[in-house]
């Protein structure tokens, strides 16, 4: 019964969004991996959040050779499972919409996100400063790796 | 604009060497009551996620190991859990048991320093140090088993580091039996007496529906009745193998708080008494050893005291990781108290932030300034003053 239950939830969310997963690996029976479009973000956080009821971890964000890669985590903490939502923005614009509007509890890392590696977050309710001091130079991030 | 004349601001912080997490506050108040909480981060910021970059992967066990002096054992626990993950690899049964015996110890020591704390802020200062002289034999515990009263250096990639001596178990189970009639003791203490209930109940309340938008993790998220605890759900170490429960609350205030806290040092108790019995018939190595380390990802969580620890690497299959994101419980449980404190009067805002665990100390440096003068009008020491007048004022009645 257990198990019917567990194949079901991740089965509902690949038939829903089939053309739009990218990639999906994964990693071990606990971890998957789901790479998506950025444009397909905020309905996959909405499915995940308030659908299937994933508890929402963190967002990590990445300097790759192939861009700027942002990975959303959400636990389904009723499967033991955890989902981590990858996108990858290109360098040169690195702009992505902000799922604060979803989940209030990104409302940190998003800035966090914006200040080390230099994203930006469309449509962010408040997105002020949050570690670096007020006189740090505009567009410094310490995350960003050199060329 | 005439309202925002009468608003007072009340900065906490930013930061006070003791402090175990620098962070800075900023109440805004009319009159006694919370009308808009901010919060600015970044004062003592250690780039520890950056210097992670230039370690390898047994060096970084200690790096985290010191986030945080209390719950040190936790960071390391969930950075060997994603390394562990990122190989694909299983830890020996000995090793399962002794990485559970730490955590829990240090949920114990944990869990009863809070208790002191609050106690103090109640201005109960018989049981602040009641309970800071029971945390004592957990510490002397650790001592004894790690060699360490804190930072015990214990996880270590595939295993522990150290094994437990057998012959030291009986020692370290009746110094356990003692604790349990000294934690009931302060279970009856805080349920029994009507002047913590009027303190505590129905103050600071975080509904379920705002744990979950927030993300609200560990005795928080459990006091307002969110079933979660990674212990359970992502079973890993022990917690798998022996019998114990997770406690729950119902009302999400600063009773039910301080209630799941204390019930959860009796489980605590349970696991680690049952891991001890096991590790007596539990023979063979204490780490698995790893050669290779494949590119890929790596995730590893762990419920610490105060609740879920969560570490993600990201490796090039080289020795070092190429990023290593680090979330600790109290950046996800300090954006609560948006929820909690707001509408609530300031002697009880001080304890709607204890009851978080995140600042004591900051609440010491708290100074409430009038906004257009700058004037100083309250200090830390004040606040503490009134919360603790405002129980005396109970308790007469």
């Amino acid at each position: 019964m257990e198990e019917t239950r567990q194949i079901d939830a991740l089965k509902a969310l690949k038939d829903t969004f089939k053309d739009r997963i990218l990639e999906w690996f994964e990693k071990s029976e606990k971890r998957h991996y789901i790479l998506i479009d950025k444009k397909d973000l905020l309905v996959f956080v909405d499915y995940l959040f308030n659908t299937m009821k994933a508890r929402y971890q963190i967002i990590s964000a990445l300097d790759t050779p192939q861009g700027i890669e942002i990975v959303y985590h959400f636990a389904l903490d009723y499967l033991g499972k955890v989902i981590s939502l990858r996108i990858i923005l290109p360098h040169d614009q690195p702009e992505v919409e902000s799922i604060s509007s979803i989940v209030t509890g990104a409302q940190w890392i998003e800035r966090e996100i914006a200040e080390i590696i230099g994203v930006t977050f469309r449509n962010h309710p408040d997105p002020r400063k949050f570690l670096l001091s007020d006189d740090w130079p505009e567009g410094v991030h310490p995350f960003r790796r050199k060329k | 604009m005439s309202s925002q004349n009468k608003r007072t601001l009340i900065p906490i912080g930013p930061y006070h060497p003791l402090q175990e997490e620098p962070e800075h506050f900023m109440l805004y108040v009319e009159g006694e009551r919370v009308v808009d909480i901010d919060w600015k981060a970044g004062y003592n910021h250690r780039g520890i996620e950056k210097l992670a970059e230039g370690m390898t992967y047994d060096q970084i066990t200690f790096l985290v190991e010191r986030i945080c002096g209390i719950c040190s054992t936790s960071h390391p626990f969930a950075f060997t859990n994603a390394v562990e993950d990122l190989c694909g690899i299983d830890i020996p049964e000995r090793a399962k048991y002794i990485k559970s015996i730490i955590g829990e110890l240090e949920r114990l020591h944990s869990h009863l320093l809070w208790m002191g704390l609050a106690g103090h802020f109640l201005g109960y200062d018989t049981v602040w140090m009641w309970a800071w002289k029971y945390r004592e034999p957990v510490l002397d515990i650790m001592e004894a088993v790690t060699g360490n009263r804190n930072n015990y250096a214990m996880m270590k990639p595939g295993g522990v580091r150290r094994d437990i001596d057998n012959a030291d178990i009986p020692v370290i189970k009746k110094m356990l039996d003692e604790l349990k009639p000294k934690a009931e003791l302060l279970l009856g203490a805080v349920q029994d007496d009507p002047v913590i209930h009027a303190r505590t109940k129905g103050v600071g309340v975080l509904s379920k529906k705002d744990a979950i938008a927030y993300g609200a993790v560990g005795p928080i998220a459990r006091a307002s009745g969110l079933d979660i605890d990674v212990r359970r759900d992502h079973p890993h170490a022990a917690y798998g193998l022996v019998e114990w429960k997770v406690i729950l609350g119902k009302n999400g205030d600063v009773y039910d708080k301080a209630a799941v806290r204390l019930l959860e040092i009796f489980e605590s108790i349970k696991i680690v008494e049952q891991c001890l019995d096991r590790l007596k018939t539990t023979s063979g190595p204490i780490d698995a050893k790893i050669k290779d380390v494949p590119p890929g990802h790596g995730l590893g969580h762990y419920e610490a005291p105060r609740g879920e620890v969560f570490h993600y690497i990201r490796s090039d299959g080289t020795n070092s990781p190429v990023r290593h994101k680090i979330r600790a419980p109290s950046y996800v449980n300090i954006p609560t108290f948006k929820a909690t404190c707001i509408g609530e009067t300031v002697s009880d805002a001080a304890l709607i932030l204890a009851a978080a665990d995140p600042c004591y100390c900051c609440t010491e440096r708290m100074t409430v300034m009038d906004v257009d003068t700058g004037e100083k009008l309250l200090t830390g020491n004040d606040l503490i003053r009134l919360s603790r007048e405002k129980t005396e004022r109970i308790r007469k009645k």
